[in-house]
This record gives structure tokens, sequence and C-alpha cells, in this order.
């Protein structure tokens, strides 16, 4: 055995686990939505009908695309970040944390809004699918246009991912494995880079998996917005429009597609990070942070209703605002989101404001700041809240 | 975990930064706007290109590019040549002999006639040709044919006599046989399209009954009655003469003949739907090549405003059409600037022909079907777009746009009210007067159209040469009141305008199934409330409109509808002799309107008839037998940067003037050089 390889790095690493929550909030969805069908089921298989089997294969499978390739950037990106800015001290990483998370909660269509306002409204370039004339001919203009058709959804997609993945690295990449393991790697004569690179990493990577299907889940809500903003055929295209038009029959097409889009897209990723980020079998389960807080306190000679109510009773409190508030925070992202695309609501105004992108590239920015403002508040709270972690 | 860790975790980043650079540079690259290309938007889907039905503006004018006539309305509202370089009236008088050798004497003596009277009889050839003469006058009107005909009265030419016959569709065949067979006595042969045949023959009417009967009968067909109308000693025939352009070429490159005017009539008089042929193709009974490039259209009868039949009339190749039967799956090719050069389900692309002084700049024209709000808009940042048709959904967005300028296509049709003259409550002229004055066109426009509607007076497309600047009539109820105090009307206490025996109501017809018109008509009936009458609006099926209540007169007042005709002739809609069976519904019987209009009817020279069609004009109106409310407004939204210098055509901005080089697009005042022929 070599010397560096005397402990398995990822062996306390957690493991990538299916988001069951998130995959229940897309199982209800799609109950909800068959529901509907069976309701009516022929005005919906007329509505399926015209939407295309095969075109809604295709529609799934343009969405899934985009969604998988804007993870893969944003994952990559992230660590990028992450790796670069290990070094600064730490209240900048935490304040690098939050604006990137404010990034994450800003509203998408936002977002989007703003760079086409840019992008075409000020310098006049421009975006594929918004395009009233087709490419030119030839191979080269056509491979072009695909190209950009391809790759621009999935950078702006990549932005919030970037961000929210970010803000999670900087908060977690600064956590040493135990001082003793460092020190005894430094023993054993391994440069600081080599010990980050062949010990902290993979670790950090394992953690980085656990939270993945999550993005993905999260990816496939926001591929709502850029799909709609930017008149890409798609899955999520499909929802964006069923909204706007807001009859029951597509609607329910349109969640049953995107649903099925956004669970497959969680399973993928989850299988992928069961591939590359296997978890460590070399050692026993430990147990849980709970149960080691009862053990303790029943030590030191307290009852287990005791040792429940003074220590673990408070800490539960907590976990439950933490998502509470993480919860609302989300939910105001998921709504903006949505009301954007009706034009009802509290995204009444970003939609207004996206009327004028062209002309006036920032005014959709500026919608967006309240909604990001509320979602990053609730989101800190929930921060605050969150139990300390147990060594 | 090292090394390749860290090429994918910096390199995956960058590599999806620089496709999307690469692909974004080269789509900038691909999509530079080009200075000889044009995209221009539609309102909707792309249009078949039917030369004969364009269903709107844009379909039109889109024809207009690739299809040319034989003359055209110019930008400035006048006859500009097109296929035709020149055009111009003569007169043909044909006088029959009882022999060849007569004939020739016949010719050689008006030949014989001094230069002074031939001056005088504005005679300028005299042929002989067989057993005719024919004499060519230099003007389609006046005494000339009757000194002529003085001349050679002695040589007693053969009396010509006018026959009438039915002759449905199935029997046209046998006729022209018949004339074929016949061609020693028959002359002449002319189908008026409604069942109905005319012959010139040499011979008397019953002699033709006779002939005719005998060779039905060896062909075991029943006879025909034969009707004899007239007599005369020489056939008077209106000739007009075009002088195609030597360089017009169609776009396979074949020169433009004589026959392609033919066969183009020919289809046109053989699918009467296809487009409103007007009475001038009615009348035609020959179309002859006169020399390589003369098309010479003889008619059967006196008729100054055939010319505007042939205004904007697109001319076919005849070999396309007779290839090409009855229904065309394909547009067909024409003579015009642009070539159509691609064509798929969302888009049209059409090529300059570059014909040696078509004075075309731009090579390309691409027409794109229409867009949403966003991507039209996407389209016109990006300098993708150079026009468009706005819809009236994005119009209100797009009139924002600073760099757009809007431009007023020509007029196409106008909406009117007709009176019933002969309606008890309308007949009084002061009555009708007076509701025109109670009438706020600009509140119509704006408050039903949203300003798409241009307000007209006058019985005239605006911007043509012949339509006179009226100036606009605007409400004024106190005069209205007054009018309708003068005729015996006056108000109640409860506002209705009364006479001793009834009250001020009517009936205002409208075609049902319209809600827009419908609308109008009741805003109308609101502001003609407000002096005191009282109108019932009354929807009518459109097929039934015409037949049962307005061909009857059984209406008060009706809402119409009409596209603007290119001539310059009103008799169907005010002639006396047109109430019964043609437009004349108000039931307008006015001797002097009458005579003014005969006389427009046989004005050859264009620059009178603009002052006849004033005196038409003016009397219709003076009569009181028509409201004119609007025409339509349609808007081209041009890219300011990309044609900086357009400027604005009294008769509305047409895509072939955008397309020409901007220094054509300026109008230079003409230098005429007057030349003196040598003595």
């Amino acid at each position: 055995m070599n010397d560096e390889t005397i402990i398995d790095a990822s062996a306390n690493a957690p493991a990538a686990r299916l988001p069951w929550l998130a995959l229940g909030i897309v199982a209800i969805a799609a109950l909800a939505s068959a529901m509907v069908v069976a309701w009516d089921w022929q005005a919906w298989t007329v509505v399926w009908a015209e939407m295309g089997g095969v075109e809604n294969m295709r529609s799934m499978g343009s969405s899934l695309g985009r969604l998988m390739a804007a993870l893969v950037v944003a994952t990559a990106t992230a660590l990028a970040f992450a790796i670069s800015l290990r070094r600064l001290p730490a209240w900048l990483r935490t304040t690098l944390a939050v604006l990137a998370k404010s990034i994450a909660l800003f509203p998408v269509a936002a977002l989007t809004w703003s760079f086409i306002g840019l992008w075409v409204g000020k310098w006049g370039w421009p975006i594929e699918s918004l395009m009233p004339v087709e490419a030119g001919k030839g191979f080269l203009p056509r491979m072009a246009a695909t190209l950009w058709n391809w790759s621009l959804p999935v950078l702006l997609l990549a932005v919030p991912l970037t961000a929210d993945l970010t803000a999670w690295l900087l908060t977690t990449i600064a956590r040493a494995p135990s001082p003793g393991l460092v020190d005894a790697l430094a023993a054993k004569g391994l440069d600081g880079k080599r010990i980050f690179y062949r010990h902290h990493l993979p670790r950090i990577c394992a953690g980085l998996a656990g939270k993945l299907p999550f993005v993905t889940l999260l990816g496939a809500g926001y591929l709502i917005a850029v799909e709609d903003v930017l008149d890409l055929p798609g899955a999520a295209f499909s929802l964006a429009r069923a909204l706007r038009a807001g009859a029951a029959d597509p609607l329910a097409a349109g969640v049953v597609l995107w649903s099925m889009t956004a669970a497959l897209g969680c399973t993928i990723t989850w299988l992928l990070c069961r591939v590359f980020c296997p978890r460590g079998q070399s050692t026993a389960p430990r147990p849980s942070a709970s149960s080691r807080l009862l053990e303790s306190a029943m030590v030191i000679g307290l009852s287990r209703a005791a040792g429940w109510r003074r220590h673990l009773l408070p800490r539960q409190f907590r976990s439950a605002l933490h998502l509470l508030f993480c919860g609302a925070s989300w939910a105001v992202v998921g709504t903006i989101l949505i009301s954007t695309i009706v034009g009802w609501g509290p995204g009444v105004v970003l939609a207004e404001a996206t009327k004028s992108a062209l002309t006036d590239p920032w005014a959709s920015l500026s919608a967006g700041v309240s909604p990001a403002l509320c979602a990053l508040f609730l989101w800190l709270l929930s921060r605050i809240m969150a139990p300390r972690s147990i060594p | 975990m090292m090394w390749w860790a860290r090429v994918l975790i910096f390199g995956i980043p960058l590599a999806a930064l620089s496709v999307g650079s690469w692909a974004a540079w080269q789509v900038r690259s691909t999509r530079q706007p080009r200075a000889d290309e044009v995209v221009v938007m539609l309102p909707g889907a792309l249009p078949t290109l039917n030369p004969f039905r364009p269903v709107d503006e844009t379909e039109r004018q889109m024809l207009d590019l690739l299809h040319e006539p034989l003359v055209r309305l110019g930008r400035n509202g006048r006859l500009s040549p097109a296929l035709a370089e020149h055009w111009e009236w003569h007169r043909h008088v044909t006088c029959w002999f009882s022999s060849p050798d007569i004939a020739q004497q016949a010719a050689l003596r008006l030949q014989a006639l001094s230069g002074n009277q031939w001056v005088a009889s504005q005679l300028e050839a005299a042929t002989a040709e067989g057993n005719a003469v024919t004499m060519r006058f230099i003007k389609p009107d006046g005494q000339g044919p009757d000194e002529a005909m003085r001349s050679i009265a002695d040589l007693q030419p053969l009396l010509l006599t006018l026959v009438q016959l039915p002759a449905d569709a199935s029997r046209q065949a046998l006729l022209k046989t018949f004339v074929q067979e016949r061609a020693d006595l028959v002359k002449r042969l002319w189908f008026d399209g409604q069942g109905t045949c005319e012959m010139v023959a040499t011979i008397p009417g019953l002699q033709v009954q006779q002939s005719l009967t005998q060779w039905l009968q060896a062909r075991q067909q029943p006879a025909v009655p034969v009707r004899s109308v007239g007599e005369v000693t020489g056939l008077i025939e209106p000739i007009l003469d075009f002088k195609l352009r030597p360089q017009a070429r169609w776009h396979d490159g074949s020169a433009v003949a004589v026959e392609d005017v033919r066969a183009t009539v020919g289809w046109v008089n053989q699918h009467p739907g296809s487009m409103a042929a007007g009475d001038g193709f009615r009348q035609v009974q020959s179309i002859t090549a006169a020399g390589t490039n003369l098309v010479r259209i003889a008619y059967r009868s006196r008729y100054g405003p055939a010319l505007a039949d042939w205004v904007d009339f697109p001319i076919l190749p005849a070999a396309w059409l007779r290839t090409h039967g009855d229904s065309w799956a394909e547009p067909p090719p024409g003579a015009g600037e642009y070539r159509l050069s691609a064509h798929d389900a969302q888009s049209v692309t059409l090529e300059s022909t570059g014909a040696a002084g078509n004075g075309t700049a731009i090579k390309r024209v691409r027409f794109v079907v229409a867009a949403p709000n966003l991507k039209t808009r996407v389209g016109l940042a990006t300098k993708s777009l150079d026009a468009l048709w706005p819809s009236p959904l994005t119009e209100v967005d797009l009139r924002m746009d600073r760099a757009l300028d809007f431009q007023a296509t020509p007029p196409r049709n106008r909406l009117f009210v007709l009176w019933n003259l002969r309606s008890s409550v309308l007949a009084d002229p002061r009555v009708r007067e007076a509701l025109g004055l109670a009438t706020n066109r600009p509140a119509l426009v704006n408050e039903l159209l949203g300003g798409r509607g241009r307000i007209v007076d006058g019985i005239y497309p605006p911007g043509v040469w012949f339509n006179q600047q009226l100036s606009l009539r605007t409400q004024d109820l106190a005069a209205a009141e007054r009018k309708l105090a003068e005729a015996g009307w006056l108000k109640d206490v409860s506002g209705v305008a009364k006479t001793a025996q009834r009250m001020l109501d009517f009936e205002l017809l409208i075609t049902a199934g319209n809600p827009w018109r419908q609308r109008l008509a009741q805003a109308l009936a609101r502001q003609w409330a407000r002096v005191g009458a009282r109108v019932t609006v009354s929807e009518v099926d459109a097929q039934e409109l015409v037949s049962r209540r307005l061909e009857p007169g059984r209406f008060d007042a009706v809402l119409l509808g009409m596209d603007f005709e290119t001539t310059w002739d009103q008799s169907s809609f005010w002639h006396s002799s047109r109430v019964k069976g043609s437009l004349n519904f108000s039931g307008v019987a006015d001797p002097q309107l009458d005579l003014l209009l005969d006389a427009l009817a046989g004005e050859y020279d264009l620059a009178q008839v603009a002052v006849r069609a004033k005196e038409v004009e003016d009397r219709v109106l003076s009569l009181h037998a028509i409201m004119p409310l609007f025409s339509d407004l349609q808007q081209i939204a041009i890219r300011r940067d990309r044609f900086p210098d357009l400027q604005a055509r009294p008769t509305g901005l047409m895509l072939r003037d955008l397309l020409r080089p901007a220094s054509t697009r300026v109008r230079t005042p003409l230098e005429l050089k007057m030349i003196i022929p040598d003595e």
C-alpha cells in the first residue's frame, strides 16, 4: 500500500442520495396532473397528440440535454471558483458565498432578459432562437447557429447553478479534514497542494455529489424560465406555454412532461454520482449526531427524556425552523418564476419590466432585486437557524 | 486526482465559454446585414402569389415586383410606362367593297387626297387588303372619318349589318367555326361574356339568318334566332397601340411578345372570377401584332377608360399559361424586376433579374412570415429585418421604436354610406347633406380603427392624377340642424326630428357577420341621433344584400365597402341607365350627370380626363348620393438607418420604390428638349 493511501479520503463523506423530498414534490405534481388527465382522458389524449408523441420525447431530450450540460458546466465552474478562492480569508469567503447565493436566488427570467437586453438591444448581436429570419445556408453558418442555439441556454442556466454550488463550496472547502490527518500527511512529506487535491478535494466532491440531485431539480425549475424567454422548444417550454395559456389539459400535459424530465435528470445525476464518487466501504457506519448527543447526556446522569428535552429538542426545533425558512426562500424563487410567466401576482412587476428589456436592459434586473432580497433574507434566516454541527 | 482533476475542473468552463464565444462570433459574422439584400416581414403567412387574386397589400406589393403590366400607376400618381414604352389611341374605319379592285381604287383615291385634306380629316393611312379598305385616323374621336368616307362614297361600300344572337358557352366554338368558314360574309365576331354574340356581316340580317341556319342544319344543330341591330357603311373601331419595350424579358430570358398579351387577356376572359376585369376588356374585339413589338388592340366601341384596364394588369407568358391550365400549383413567372428564386414554408426570396436599366440596387429581397412581437423586435435590433408590415398586435409596440419610419402604402379600399335617393325620408338632398355634416369621421377612425384609416372625400382613389384635392368635410352640428330645418325637419322635445307627416327615422343596412361594421353603424347612428335622426341598423346576409335589397332599391341607406378602381369611368355607379342590373343602387337619375359621365367615358385625352373627372365628382358630391367615410391605411415600418433618404409618395409607398437606388428615389424635374422637325 502506498503511503499516500493510508486513509480512504471518501470514507466519511456523505453518499450521493436521491433527493426524496424533491422527487416527492415532482411526484405530487405528476399525480395532480394525472388526476386532471383521469378527469377528462379524452381531452387530454387530444392535447397529448397535439403536442406530438415523438415530439414530446424530443422535447424531453432537448431539455434534459440542456440541463445535464448546464449541470456539468456549473459543477466544474463552481469547483474552479472554490479552488481558486480557497485561500481567501474566511470573512471574505463568507461574503462571496452570500453574494453567490443571492445570484442563485435572483429570478432567472430577470437575468435572462437583462442578457437579451444587453446582447440584442444594446449591442445588436443575434440570439439564434429569437431571430425571425433563419440562419444562412452553408455548413459553417448552420453549425455556428446550432452551437449558439445550444450553448447560450446552457451558459445562462449554468449561471444560477454555478452560483448555488459556489455558495455551498465556499463554505465547505475550508473545512479541512481532521488536523491530525493533515499533520500525518505532511509528516510523510506531502505538500499542501498535494494534500488538497489528493485527500481534501475527493471528500468535497463526495459532498458535492450529495447536493447535485437537488441542484438538478433546481436547474429543471430554472430551465422553465430560460426556455420560455429564449423561445426554445423543450419540456420546460411546453410547461411555460401551458402556464401562460392557463388551460387545464395542456397544463397537465406540460407538468407531466416537465416532471418526467426533472425526475429523469435527478436519477441520471444520482447514478453518475454513485459511479464517479463511490462511498467508502472500509469504515463502519458512525452513529448519528443525535444519538451521540443523547448518549453523552445519559452518561452524565440524565434520563433519556430529560436528555432529549434539554439537548435534543432545541436542536430539532432549530432544524425545523431552518427547513422552514429554507423552504420559504425557494418558494419565493418558484413563485416569482411561475408568476412572471403567467404575468400575475408578485411576478407582474418583473413581467412588465421584461417588455422593455430590449430598450432598457437594467429594468428587469431592477425588478428582480426585491424578490431576490426577500429570498436571500429567508435563506440567511435559515442559515442562522441551522443547528451547529457536532464534531 | 491531480492533473486530470484540474484539467476537468478548469477545462470544462473554459471549453464551454470558448465554444459559446466562437459560435456567437460566427453567428454575428454570418448575420451581418448585406447592402444588396432587404429582408421584409409579412403580417401573416406567405401568400400564394397569384397575380390576378392578391389577397392583401403585402401580396399586391410582392406581385408588383414579380410581374409587370403594360402600363403602371407611377410614383406621381400618373400613368407611366412598364412593359409598354409607349401607347397611343387611333381609330380604324374599315369599309368592304364588292371586289378587291374597287377596294384598291378606294385606297388610291384616299391616298390621292391633298395634304390639307389629310390633316383636316386626321387621316394617317389608307390601305387596301382584299376587298376591304382600312383607314387609320390619328385621333380616336372627331369628325375625320365622315369626311374621308364622303370621298369614297361613290364607290358604294357594302352595307354592314350588325346582328346579335344568343350564344352560350357550348355554342361559341361552333359559331367561331362558322365565322372562319364564312369569312367572306362575316367580318367580325364578338362575345359579350353574358350569353350574347355579335356579328358584323356584309349581307343583310335575313341572309345571315339563312346562311347560319343552313350551316347549322348541315351539322344537325338547332337553328339560332338572329336579330339585326343596325347597319353602317364603315366599321369604326378605336385602336389602342402599345409599343413593347424591346428589352422586356420574361424571367427565363425570352422576350415579351404580343402573343403573351393576347394569351393573358384570353385567360382572364375565360376565368371571370380571376380578377375584376373592367368594362374595357369586354369591349376588346381583337388583339393583334402590328410589327414585332406593337400590340394592337381593337375595341368594338368608343370607350376612353379602356386604357385604365391595362393599368397594373399583370401580363403573363403565353407559354406558361398554355402548359399550366386552369389551376396553378406554383406562382407564375413574370417580367418584373425580380424573380422568385426560393420558396419554402418560412420565406420567399426574390432575386433581381439584373435586366439592364431596371435600376435596382437591391439584388435580393427576402420575405419572411410573421413572427411574435419579441422576435420582430430582435430582428430589428440586430438589423436582420429591414422593413415589416406590422400586425395590429405588434403595431403599438413598434410605434414606440424611434428607429422605425412608418410609411403609408397606397389605399386599396374605401368605406362609404350610400343613400337611396328614392327613399321617402332621404329623398331631399338637404337631409343627406345634413347627415353628412353630422358625421364626425375623425372620431370614428380613432375610436373604431385605432387610427388605421384615412379620411377621404370624393369618389376616386387618393393620389391619382384625375383625383382632385378636396378639402375634407368636418362635423358641423349647427349647420346640419339648419339644413334639416330648411328641409322641414324640426326637433321635438324628445330630440327627434319630425315633419308634420313623419319622424326622421330610417334603416341603415350592413352585411351580417361583421362585428366591426356593426359597431361602426351603431356609432354612425349615435352621431346622427344628435341632429334628430332615429336610425335602425339592420344586418342583411351578404348574398341577399345586393339581390334583395340594393338592386330592387329596398333600402334607405347602406354601409358599403369597396375596392378602389384604376378606372375613371363612374357610369356604372351613377348613370341613369345603370339603375337596373348595375351598381347604381342609389337610383341616381340626373341628366346633367349622365352627360358628364358620357363625356368622361368618351374622353381619350388624359389631360382632359382630370378636368372631366372633376366635373363628374363635383356633380356626384353635390347630389349627396354618397357619403365617403374613409379608406384603409396600411403602413409599412421601415428601419430609418437602412433607408435614410426615403420620401413619402403621394399615392403611397411601394416596395418597388424602396428597392431602387437612393439617387433614383429622389424626384428630379424632367428636362424636355423641343425638337423642331425639318421642313
